[in-house]
């Protein structure tokens, strides 16, 4: 790969460990993926989970800061596995608030959420970013046109450096579609967004989707929903709804030649994904988790107002998930108070997932995601109950699911 | 014995072990458990099998790219593969075998299925070459 001498400097240790660590990242990374050289970033997105960094990447963080690290550009972080405001943490739950304040002495914004674009980190059309947590990846790309690889431990040598690989969807000849998914189904709610992004993920695997036949622009919230179940199912960092998103303005035009055979999804095909995410009956409910990306403010409203009046079940454990930020805003409107004094538990910067608390082995899990649902289902053994918002908050009201 | 074949050499450095060898990709994160070196993946042609120590060949990295962390912690636990050898290493592996370090090469001038389990490799990510050093030892 072509390295300015500046970059080659940072490579030979000249610069200090943290910059070398990192260029030997970004320089291994490119030469597996070709790339001809390194680009400039405007941000960055670090996952720094506790459950999968471990004692080695606190101490990995750490030696960053004492050797004097410090992020040359913005960096926001992920969801993290513990609410900062808990009393009372355990060992590795202090290591998660070290491995936090270690990022913030570099110079990073704790927003500590999975769903950064509700709180206002919206890269613009054609930036070069590098956003880890598979779930921003899809909206970066492909809803707001901004460019990011699947990046991992790379994006805090990104942050380091302000630099990225020049290869994968930096590329505009790799962001063109590769299949056609065309979609007949109705489908609304962040419940069933979720549903398609997982089954468009599925049947893309490694290639671009292209989705025809969504006649009205998706919300933020179901965009979220859709682009976090199509990341964890399928393993690319990008698709296009036909007419829609800004790189698609209609079918012919996003492929290279002619469009594909278009592979249907209807209303059979989004049954058929309900049936393979839910695996549970009619019948008590242990665990209500709603917010999977962190729930926004507009989710958070809309459950307090379902909840108007209602009390949820002494027998359910009721979470909503959302990220600091927007707990703030909610607060200050009371729908906090309202949820709370419902028996609703709002958990800020971390999830039912991601958190040291396990979830019980075969706890029965009502959800209105099907990333949520296939985490609970592999860390837990989770019997999922999937339906809309307000299925799972009649659930935690009345402690059953009733639907078959 | 004696066989040396050419690859890219992506991470520096010389590691020796008994080859582990698999067409399918290996996630590191999730699919390996980090205190014991084990593949955990239900149904991984390697399920049950210890990472430490070994030349691990396989495919590519897959599953979740906190799976670069997941090797520096093996290698914390002092259980980390002695060098990777893949088809074409994805992002993953590749970060993780420099956070971790660990030699990797990658693309080598056969396909990776002509690499006997068990047999006795030297990798040098540096030369980006994998030498056979020895018969299968199981």
């Amino acid at each position: 790969m072509k390295l300015t001498p500046d970059q080659q400097a940072m490579l030979d240790g000249d610069k200090g460990w943290p910059l070398q660590i990192a260029m030997k990242m970004l320089t291994a990374v490119g030469a597996a993926a070709d790339a001809p050289d390194l680009i400039p970033v405007t941000s960055t997105h670090l996952v720094i989970d506790g459950t999968a960094l471990g004692e080695a990447g606190r101490d990995f963080l750490e030696r960053l800061v004492d050797e004097g690290g410090r992020f040359a550009v913005p960096a926001s972080i992920n969801a993290i596995a513990v609410d900062r405001t808990k009393t009372g943490m355990t060992d590795a739950e202090r290591d998660q608030i070290r491995m936090l304040e270690a990022c913030e002495k570099m110079g990073a914004l704790p927003s500590c959420s999975c769903n950064p674009f509700i709180q206002g980190l919206l890269p613009a059309f054609g930036e070069h970013v590098a956003w880890s947590e598979s779930a921003t990846a899809p909206f970066v790309n492909s809803v707001l046109g901004a460019r990011t690889n699947r990046e991992g431990a790379t994006a805090v040598a990104s942050a380091l450096t302000g630099l990225t690989p020049r290869c994968d969807m930096h590329v505009d000849e790799n962001r063109r579609g590769e299949i056609l998914l065309r979609v007949s189904a109705d489908i609304s709610g962040v419940d069933r967004f979720s549903l398609l992004g997982a089954l468009a993920g599925r049947l893309a695997g490694d290639r671009i989707p292209v989705l025809d036949g969504i006649a009205t622009p998706p919300s933020v919230d179901e965009y979220v929903a859709f682009g976090a179940a199509f990341a964890i199912h399928g393993a690319v960092a990008m698709f296009h709804i036909a007419g829609i998103t800004p790189e698609a303005p209609d079918v012919d035009s996003v492929f290279d030649g002619p469009p594909p055979d278009a592979t249907l999804i209807d209303e059979d095909a989004i049954a058929a994904e309900h049936a393979r995410t839910a695996n549970g009956r009619a019948g008590p409910v242990d665990i209500v988790s709603i917010g999977c990306p962190h729930a926004s403010i507009g989710q958070l409203r809309d459950a307090a107002a379902m909840l108007e009046g209602g009390e949820a079940s002494r027998d359910v454990t009721f979470y909503i998930h959302t990220n600091r930020s927007t707990w703030d805003m909610a607060e200050a409107e009371g729908v906090i108070d309202t949820l709370t004094g419902a028996g609703v538990s709002v958990t800020a910067d971390n999830c039912a997932v991601v958190s040291y608390d396990r979830v019980p082995a075969g706890s029965r899990m009502a959800t209105n995601s099907a990333k949520m649902a296939l985490f609970a289902r592999s860390v837990s053994d989770a019997e999922i109950l999937f339906g809309t918002t307000a299925d799972c908050i009649a659930a935690g009201i009345s402690g059953q699911w009733r639907k078959a | 014995m004696g066989q040396k074949y050419k690859g890219n050499g992506l991470v520096g450095g010389i590691g020796e072990g008994a080859a582990l060898v698999t067409s399918d990709g290996i996630a590191f994160n999730l699919g390996v458990d980090e205190v014991t070196g084990i593949v955990i993946e239900t149904g991984h042609p390697l399920e049950g099998e210890c990472v430490a120590g070994r030349v691990v060949v396989c495919r590519s990295g897959k599953g979740s790219t906190a799976g670069s962390f997941s090797l520096l912690q093996l290698a914390h636990r002092g259980l980390a593969p002695a060098a990777i050898v893949n088809a074409q290493a994805d992002a993953v592996i590749t970060a993780g075998c420099v956070l971790a370090d660990i030699p990797l090469v990658h693309r080598l001038d056969t396909d990776i299925s002509a690499i006997a389990p068990e047999t006795a490799l030297r990798v040098d990510g540096t030369a980006g070459t994998v030498e056979v050093t020895g018969e299968a030892t199981a």
